[in-house]
């Protein structure tokens, strides 16, 4: 038998950012709290309820998280011609844009989840394949309703590297995935080479 | 001809079309000088999405190489797409590439 | 329900969506200048119904479209966008290629 002496489990969570604000980590970490009036035989023996309690609380942390934190998806990745031009100088520049999508099925899903009735939750499935019916395509990440949201980029690289003479480009569209909600994510990093040493 | 023959007619034309869809594209800088045009295409049929590799891609590289030795292939558009064929249990990978020789002598 | 609700909503959060498969940005070789090389640009598309198509030559139509834009220069610094129009019950593929014409 265990007992705690404070409450049964403190959850500390702790959200490390690396890199770039977007790629987030998410770390989980239990912690017995305060002191712990136990022998060391029965330290190693739990007992069922408790064990199912914690995985249970433990279940609905990591939910909670996953819905806060979002999951990066890399759809593609393309790197053009690279060079290590030493004698010149030069900038980094990484140019981001980005347009929320949506995902129609989940709202449905959750609809379905706060609607009371069966007849609620056909009404909700009937809408729900309609729309479909009006998306009908094929997708890389959830459809957006703006088009040419990225149709900046060119100007955006104009204005970051105004010499015009860039390499080591790097493309990559990626989706930030919450719930219900997208990030539709295009990056270009590339090197400006901006004058010669 | 009556509406039998149309529907079969017509069933049997959609279970022998081919379906075609682009993938992905890619599209590198193009030269003033554009007249030694190289093509080279790699395809791969797949039956029920069993496969184990994607080594047929490999061979592009060097088939373009081939066709302008000792020079530069450039503006390449790449091609990659996918063409669905009968009941979408068999599909073929395509990739083709198109580009330029620029100071080779095209073989 | 009733239909004609069901269809204005289906309409409102249906229509105008669309989808970028990617953007890739070539290399910009010698370099581009603003000031003196043109800006070009072509967009081709595809209208697809049910999946029903059997080419995609509207991607070569859209590189032989910017190439025909600057026919004795060297084209630098090409955007390329594909994306989808996602439709009732069909789409329409896109593409566009935006360059920079250098002449000689």
């Amino acid at each position: 038998m265990v007992s705690y002496g404070g409450s049964p489990a403190a959850v500390v969570l702790v959200f490390a950012r690396t890199g770039s604000p977007s790629s987030g980590f998410l770390f989980l970490r239990l912690r017995r709290s305060q002191k712990k009036t136990i022998t060391p035989i029965a330290s190693t023996i739990f007992t069922l309820d408790s064990l199912l309690m914690k995985i249970a609380f433990c279940s609905k942390v990591i939910a909670f998280a996953s819905l806060l934190a979002g999951c990066a998806q890399l759809h593609h990745v393309q790197l053009s011609d690279f060079s290590d031009r030493k004698g010149q100088a030069s900038k980094p520049i990484d140019i981001k844009v980005s347009e929320t999508g949506v995902n129609l099925q989940e709202i449905a899903d959750t609809a379905k989840i706060f609607s009371r009735t069966q007849k609620g939750n056909e009404q909700i499935q009937q809408v729900q394949d309609m729309i479909a019916l009006f998306q009908t395509g094929p997708r890389t990440g959830n459809p957006v309703y703006v088009e040419n949201y990225w149709r900046a980029l060119p100007e955006m690289i104009k204005t970051e590297c105004p010499s015009g003479r860039l390499t080591n480009i790097m493309s990559v569209r990626e989706t930030r995935k919450y719930p219900i909600v997208s990030g539709e994510i295009v990056r270009i990093k590339a090197t400006c080479l901006t004058s010669t040493k | 001809m009556t509406i039998k023959t149309l529907a079969a007619t017509l069933s049997l034309g959609v279970l022998l079309s081919s379906c075609a869809s682009l993938n992905s594209t890619s599209l590198s800088s193009i030269p003033a000088k554009r007249d030694q045009v190289v093509h080279a295409e790699a395809a791969r049929t797949i039956i029920l999405g069993f496969n184990f590799d994607n080594d047929f891609v490999n061979t592009l590289e060097g088939d373009l190489q081939k066709q302008c030795p000792g020079g530069d292939v450039r503006g390449i558009l790449t091609k990659d797409e996918v063409i669905d064929y009968f009941l979408f249990i068999v599909w073929k990978r395509k990739v083709t590439a198109d580009g330029y020789c620029v100071g080779g002598a095209k073989s | 329900m009733k239909l004609f609700p069901l269809a204005t909503l289906a309409l409102l959060a249906g229509a105008c969506a669309h989808s970028l498969h990617e953007t890739y940005v070539s290399d910009y070789g010698r370099g581009v200048q603003y000031s003196k090389d043109k800006k070009i640009e072509t967009q081709t598309e595809q209208f697809v119904v049910l999946g029903f198509v059997g080419q995609t030559n509207y991607l070569n139509q859209a590189y032989e479209n910017l190439q025909a834009q600057c026919p004795k220069g060297e084209i630098l610094g090409i955007n390329t966008e594909y994306w989808t129009s996602l439709g009732f019950l069909s789409w329409t593929n896109k593409i566009r290629m935006q360059g920079y014409c250098k002449q000689l």
